[in-house]
């Protein structure tokens, strides 16, 4: 092969992956229940991750806890509280709060970064709160 | 410049803006609640600096009582206000037959609305019920950020 054709193939390498972005579908969980602590609902990802939606489910007898949801995309940080006081119920079984799936729906065009989501409940409370996150890796 | 150093040269231009380039998206919640009549809460307030930025209102959710009487909310949307890209957007709720609670209060349910409305400096969203009835109503909405690499 000629040094031409292996700089070529050498570039293409380089170049798929920045221009692949996300290529599998992501379905994660995670329970807090401990009081003042924080779990992982989206383990640091690698890179090109890109975050649909989050949903969580509060115990009916919740007693005012909530969750901290923070987001952190490369080095950039969001983070929002859910607050299930207002929310609907569980028509059957135990009347848990349910949020339902909140929409996110990042494009992989604005978001090219590492992705890692967790659940913290200092000084929010202490109940079982279940979450789940899809997602785009 | 021999032809291969061109192509370096050209390849190099390609790969670093790929490699460099790193949006920084944040994602939002919000939450308000409107019960006073003829009244304006605010439900989200958005503004996001630093470079050019790409954002997005992505859903709306609203949860009306059971004893909603009729009552129904307007979701006013005011996107890059004093801006040429500036948009006035509104829709009317009317929760007459959306789903309800089966257990517990019974409440009406929107469940989640995709808006996907795009904006690209400032987001305003609002809950007015003036001359729609008085009840308590509860709405969310979410949406994201992102600055785009220059």
């Amino acid at each position: 092969m000629k040094p031409k054709h292996l700089i070529l193939a050498g570039a293409v390498c380089l170049l798929v992956p920045s221009l692949a972005g996300a290529s599998s579908v992501k379905y994660s969980y995670a329970q807090i229940s401990t009081a003042n602590s924080t779990v992982d609902l989206i383990p640091s990802t690698s890179s090109n991750s890109t975050l649909s939606g989050i949903m969580c489910i509060f115990p009916s007898n919740d007693g005012g806890a909530q969750v901290k949801i923070t987001v952190t995309f490369g080095s950039t940080v969001s983070s929002f509280i859910i607050d299930p006081t207002n929310l609907e119920r569980e028509s059957n079984g135990a009347g848990q709060y349910l949020s339902g799936w909140i929409p996110f729906l990042v494009p992989g065009s604005a978001a090219n970064s590492t992705l890692h989501v967790t659940l913290n409940n200092t000084g929010l409370g202490t109940a079982t709160i279940n979450c789940w996150a899809s997602w785009l890796d | 410049m021999k032809s291969k150093k061109v192509l370096l040269a050209a390849l190099a231009g390609l790969t670093i803006p790929a490699a460099a380039m790193a949006n920084v998206p944040q994602v939002g919640y919000a939450y308000a609640q409107i019960y006073q009549a003829n009244s304006t809460v605010t439900l989200a307030n958005v503004s996001r600096t630093g470079g050019p930025v790409e954002s997005r209102l992505v859903g709306l959710k609203c949860i009306f009582p059971s004893n909603d009487d009729g009552a129904l909310v307007k979701v006013e949307i005011t996107a890059d206000a004093g801006t040429t890209r500036e948009q006035d957007l509104s829709i009317t709720v009317d929760p007459t037959f959306f789903q309800q609670e089966s257990n517990g209060a019974g409440q009406l349910l929107s469940g989640w609305v995709p808006l996907n409305v795009d904006f690209a400096s400032t987001l305003l969203v609002q809950l007015n019920n003036t001359n729609l009835g008085t009840a308590t109503i509860n709405c969310w909405v979410s949406y994201w950020t992102s600055i785009v690499p220059e």
